[in-house]
């Protein structure tokens, strides 16, 4: 018993020095790294907000800087990342020719698709004075954006109406 | 739900302050709430139910510079603190409104689509946990006027300028992780792995020392995601942090993140670069994904203040705690670039 023991023991210990190194100094296999694509957009968009307390026409620009990436690792649907800025669209009111800004900075991350609508809700603020939370009227922007197979992005159209999620607003 | 699952797992009921569906009672005033991202792995992104405008005033455990105007916020990632306020003078009593969640997840790595408000609503996500979450009914105007104002500027972030930068630092977070240590108690095992200056991916363990700054000294860390199918959502202990830019450039940070925070989602294959200046605390720290299926196994590491002068030891002794107390042990290793 004694032998059979010690043998034990001496098999254990050879055992531990070396599954040791090797336990204490795992190997990790290569993660692909991601193929990342950025492209920026600047797009035209006009429309009007109607109703009270009057009509607004809106008319400028909004940029979009798309970053695409893939996922070699899982083998994933690519996403999108959208950064959306609107860019001095503006309007004058059409009674009281008051001038209004459609503001709105969002971002957002998308299943990366050949064409992509996009619908957001912007507030609108006066040129001057406070801006209260009480009274901020709110629109609609409809961006439809186009990828290529790259995930650039090639172009884009967007149009405004009013917020159908707040009709009386 | 799979709590085996390493990538991240996702329940799917929703709730607030731990209940299904609440309603709230508010007033036709403003009101404040603080948004904290309780979840395992999920992000979420808030919007009302129509469209209406919030001001952020607060990002994770500090006000903003300025309020910001906004229609729907950000994506907020596990341990995220967004505060916002809410005038419901706007809508008329017995009026409803609702907070909507517009991320969509599919897994627990990352948000699958932040859908539209339209496409929120639609009821067509395959995610419980979109849609409707909290209701508000508007039930009476308030006993005395609202008063209450919500400031333009709010906090300007202290000025580092004056700081020299003393040293640059670069975390990758990813997956693959292997492992240099095997102590029985600080080591742990990945798949999921910290990068530090461009070393090897290794897996947590609280034993090694990967980053000692200086007391009081100033620096600037860049975060990368080493991937491009999962987000992280990064969180930094001790110092909160300022902004400096995304993926490279200052003009990406969005003036919501312009103020002092603590936890970043670095997107899928994105960066972060951030400041921060060491001051009072000499201690030992962790810096780890908040997603806590990856904080778990093991994208955490340690990093610590040690120089502070007497009575702190350099390096510090790891803490070992034991039912009949706590040991302290040497560290278990020390990365080249720590000190």
């Amino acid at each position: 018993m004694k032998t059979r023991r010690s043998l034990l023991s001496t098999l254990i210990l050879l055992l531990l020095v070396a599954v040791g190194p090797v336990w204490g100094q795992t190997l990790a296999p290569a993660v692909p790294a991601p193929v990342v694509t950025k492209s920026t957009l600047v797009i035209v968009i006009q429309g009007t907000v109607n109703g009270p307390p009057e009509s607004v026409p809106f008319s400028g620009k909004v940029q979009i800087k798309a970053t695409a990436v893939t996922d070699p690792d899982f083998g994933g649907q690519p996403s999108v990342h959208l950064a959306i800025d609107f860019l001095d669209v503006q309007g004058l009111g059409a009674t009281t020719r008051t001038k209004f800004f459609a503001v709105e900075e969002d971002e957002l991350m998308r299943r990366l698709v050949a064409s992509d609508r996009i619908d957001l809700v912007f507030t609108i603020v006066p040129d001057k004075g406070t801006v209260e939370l009480a009274t901020v009227r709110t629109g609609l922007a409809s961006l439809t954006l186009t990828f290529d197979g790259a995930g650039n992005l090639t172009a884009g159209t967007g149009s405004i109406t009013n917020n159908p999620f707040a009709p009386n607003l | 739900m799979d709590i085996f699952d390493f990538d991240g797992f996702l329940g799917d009921v929703m709730t607030v302050n731990l209940v299904y569906k609440p309603f709230f009672e508010v007033e036709r005033r403003k009101y404040r709430f603080r948004i904290l991202n309780a979840s395992v792995s999920r992000f979420f992104k808030i919007a009302l139910s129509d469209g209406g405008p919030v001001f952020q005033i607060a990002n994770d455990g500090n006000l903003l510079p300025n309020r910001v105007l906004l229609t729907e916020l950000d994506e907020q990632g596990i341990a995220e603190r967004y505060d916002i306020v809410i005038d419901f003078s706007r809508y008329s009593v017995n009026d409803k409104v609702w907070m909507v969640n517009l991320a969509e997840h599919s897994d627990g790595k990352r948000v699958a689509n932040d859908l539209t408000l339209a496409e929120g609503l639609s009821g067509q996500s395959a995610d419980p946990c979109v849609g409707k979450f909290l209701e508000f009914r508007v039930v009476r105007d308030p006993a005395t006027p609202d008063v209450s104002q919500v400031p333009v500027t709010l906090i300007p972030n202290p000025n580092l300028a004056h700081v020299p930068v003393a040293r640059q630092r670069i975390f990758e977070f990813g997956r693959g992780a292997g492992q240099t240590t095997n102590d029985p108690v600080s080591t742990f095992f990945g798949p999921w792995g910290i990068k530090t200056d461009n070393g090897d991916m290794l897996a947590a363990d609280f034993g090694r020392i990967s980053a000692a700054p200086r007391f009081g000294t100033r620096e600037i860390w860049t975060l990368k995601n080493g991937g491009g199918g999962w987000d992280h959502p990064i969180h930094i202990h001790f110092e909160e942090c300022q902004t400096l830019a995304r993926d490279g450039s200052a003009a990406n940070v969005p003036a919501w993140e312009l103020g002092r925070k603590d936890v970043w989602r670095l997107r899928p294959g994105g960066s972060v670069t951030i400041t921060m200046q060491f001051r009072d605390w000499g201690g030992m720290f962790m810096e780890h994904c908040h997603n806590t299926v990856h904080e778990d196994n093991a994208m955490l590491l340690r990093w610590e203040i040690d120089d502070g002068g007497a009575p702190f030891l350099r390096p510090l002794p790891t803490p070992i705690p034991t039912p009949q107390g706590v040991t302290f042990e040497p560290p278990t290793d020390i990365l080249p670039t720590a000190f």
